[in-house]
């Protein structure tokens, strides 16, 4: 039996999320919602409505929330209560409250699966990491860094994610945010914050960098860099363990403008083990391909059969990294 | 797909395989597979079935043909399976290998590579299976040291030891399906590969993962060297499947492949060790060779791993389901 499915909001995330979604055998994207009537055009044959509660008439399973963060958190609340599993791109919101607003509907919903695009973890380098981390092979972690920066591009200022009222927030929360879940994937719950959340280059009302300083009740400190004045695209993600380290460079994407996606790990040595002290052997895993979108939806149909309990990405996952996202804030 | 980098400058070939003990092998080898009738016939790909294998080179007679289509190398001789047995099991050159003296040296010598291998085995198993402790059989094993090494590796709950060679002696005493079965350094003595990654294949639970290495045909050294590729020579290497053969030999016998890669440390080397036999026209090589200097020679080696290139081969795969 086909999960019945729409998309909200047909722009690049609602573009790739339907290819993918078309290529599940289990999911049948029945229909879109988008403000512009010209996506009706462009996705023949499906039911098409320009306002998403119109949605909610149809006999569906499920919605994809691809839409800005001031109105998703609204669609998924009544998405839920009207029974449908919801998958919702990050981030779940603008602030806390929507996404604690959110968990209400879910508990109330009950059983119905609620997952947020955090698809970053499903990237194999941070898969590598995280079984690494898993392992204890190096044992605990003791810090990290992270950079997550993009040049931003032509209009920036004048965009919808630099827009306080469409997005809440600027690069952290669009870009950044990322970097955030994974730091509390891989470490843990960060309760001190430090930051300082700037407007450097593009004139706009909202962050265009973020430095972040945070540390977990186990004292392991994690340093974010979330940047929208990084020219040339980077993803880095350190993690120093008690006997050894992980370091990704670059992640996949389309264009592969952030480099190749590596995973680079050693063994501590010191001179007792080797002359080169400070140079230990290092193993690299380069990445062909980036399957994170597959594997994100094969999860979320994994929760809906009922073979896993809970996404990555759940409600909770989401209301951690928003309430990080909102002690930087204060910080900064 | 991923590829993968590693180098370890401590590691020397001349470790692995001692002169005095490599050639006293070869040696021995060589007067084994004197015994043989040769056919001087090329046969046809063993993975996929190709009647259009071309001559590689011809070593002790026998001859080694390649597959323009999986490129993989293979032996071309039809090999009885009482010859294999002889030479692996019973043979003057099996007894060598199988006395204390000879399994002491192997164990001094490898013990740091084997290290580095369980590591390697224990990330791989974590990634795909989870952190755990899982029930693994070891196919084909032949040193002591590795057999205890691995039987006290953190995710081995159960060790069973089957199709060994001697001094070896196989512990197969349970039927239950292995969550992994490794297989090091043995799909280079298969005679029928298809027929033996079957059988192989029916001892792992659906699901379950496949360690293998092996030497790989189309790697930098052996293309290089052919003939004078000391380290390939009959009967011990029958089968060197390429990347893409060995992928497709998987497929065959149902896995789903998840990663190969040529982690190999010593293809500079070989050919280093080899300078004087390498072919007259291989312009590119002698060049290289004559030219270079250790940065160049160990970045030319991280270029081979990183691309899959070089002639070790290690893969991890999985079982499917209903196959």
């Amino acid at each position: 039996m086909s999960i019945r499915t729409a998309i909200v909001g047909m722009g690049k995330m609602g573009k790739i999320r339907k290819q993918i979604l078309d290529t599940h055998p289990a999911f049948e994207v029945v229909a879109i919602c988008d403000r512009e009537r010209g996506m009706k055009e462009a996705f023949p044959g499906l039911t098409f409505v320009e306002q998403w509660r119109d949605l909610l008439d149809l006999r569906l399973d499920a919605i994809v929330v691809c839409a800005y963060n001031n109105v998703a958190p609204d669609i998924v609340c009544s998405a839920l209560d009207a029974g449908l599993h919801v998958f919702c791109e990050k981030p779940p919101g603008r602030c806390l409250a929507d996404i604690e607003r959110v968990i209400a509907h879910e508990k109330a919903a009950g059983g119905r699966v609620l997952k947020y695009g955090f698809n970053h973890r499903f990237h194999y380098a941070v898969m590598e990491a995280k079984a690494i981390i898993d392992s204890g092979r190096y044992g605990p972690v003791l810090c990290a860094r992270g950079t997550y920066g993009k040049a931003g591009g032509l209009g920036l200022e004048k965009n919808w994610r630099l827009d306080k009222e469409l997005a809440g927030g600027g690069i952290l929360l669009d870009q950044g945010i990322h970097m955030l879940d994974l730091m509390c994937y891989l470490i843990g719950d960060f309760t001190q914050v430090k930051s300082f959340v700037e407007n450097l280059y593009w004139k706009a009302p909202l962050e265009d960098n973020a430095f972040v300083l945070m540390k977990t009740d186990n004292g392991q400190v994690a340093m974010v860099h979330s940047s929208a004045t990084q020219w040339k695209h980077k993803f880095s993600l350190e993690l120093f363990m008690a006997d050894g380290y992980v370091s990704i460079n670059g992640i996949l994407t389309s264009t592969r403008s952030y480099g190749d996606e590596t995973i680079t790990f050693a063994r501590k040595q010191f001179e007792d083990v080797t002359f080169a002290f400070g140079h230990p052997r290092e193993e690299i895993i380069y990445f062909d391909r980036d399957d994170s979108w597959e594997q994100e939806m094969n999860e979320f149909y994994a929760c809906i059969n009922g073979e896993k309990k809970r996404p990555q990405g759940s409600s909770e996952d989401a209301r951690k990294v928003m309430e990080l996202v909102e002690k930087i804030y204060a910080a900064g | 797909m991923i590829r993968y980098e590693y180098m370890d400058e401590s590691i020397r070939e001349q470790d692995i395989h001692p002169d005095t003990v490599f050639e006293q092998e070869q040696v021995i080898a060589r007067a084994l597979v004197s015994k043989l009738e040769k056919t001087g016939k090329i046969a046809n790909c063993p993975i996929c079935n190709s009647q259009r294998n071309e001559l590689l080179f011809k070593k002790w007679g026998l001859t080694y043909a390649i597959c323009p289509q999986t490129w993989s190398v293979a032996l071309s001789m039809p090999l009885e399976p009482d010859v294999l047995s002889e030479y692996f099991k019973t043979s003057d050159l099996a007894k060598l290998r199988a006395s204390r003296a000879y399994q002491d040296q192997v164990t001094h010598n490898r013990k740091e590579l084997w290290a580095h291998q369980i590591e390697w085995m224990a990330a791989r198993i974590c990634r795909y299976l989870g952190n755990d402790r899982y029930q693994v059989v070891d196919w084909g094993g032949k040193f002591i040291g590795w057999e205890a090494m691995l039987s006290n590796a953190g995710f081995v709950a159960t060790l069973s030891v089957e199709a060994a060679l001697p001094p070896i002696i196989n512990n197969a005493e349970q039927n239950e399906l292995a969550d992994v079965l490794c297989l090091i350094d043995v799909l280079q003595r298969m005679r029928e590969p298809v027929a033996e990654m079957q059988t192989i294949a029916e001892r792992i639970k659906p699901g379950g993962l496949l360690i293998a290495t092996c030497r790989s045909g189309p790697g930098f050294d052996i293309l290089t060297l052919r003939e004078a590729s000391e380290s390939i020579f009959p009967l011990d290497h029958i089968f060197l499947p390429s990347p893409q053969g060995l992928a497709k030999l998987l497929h065959k016998t149902g896995f789903e492949v998840l990663e190969i890669t040529t982690p190999g440390q010593f293809d500079m080397q070989y050919i280093r060790n080899s300078r004087h036999a390498i072919p007259h026209d291989q312009y590119f090589q002698r060049y290289l060779i004559e030219q270079g200097d250790e940065p160049l020679f160990e970045r030319i080696q991280a270029f081979l791993q990183r691309n899959n290139l070089s002639s070790h081969l290690r893969c991890v795969a999985k079982r499917l389901e209903g196959r």
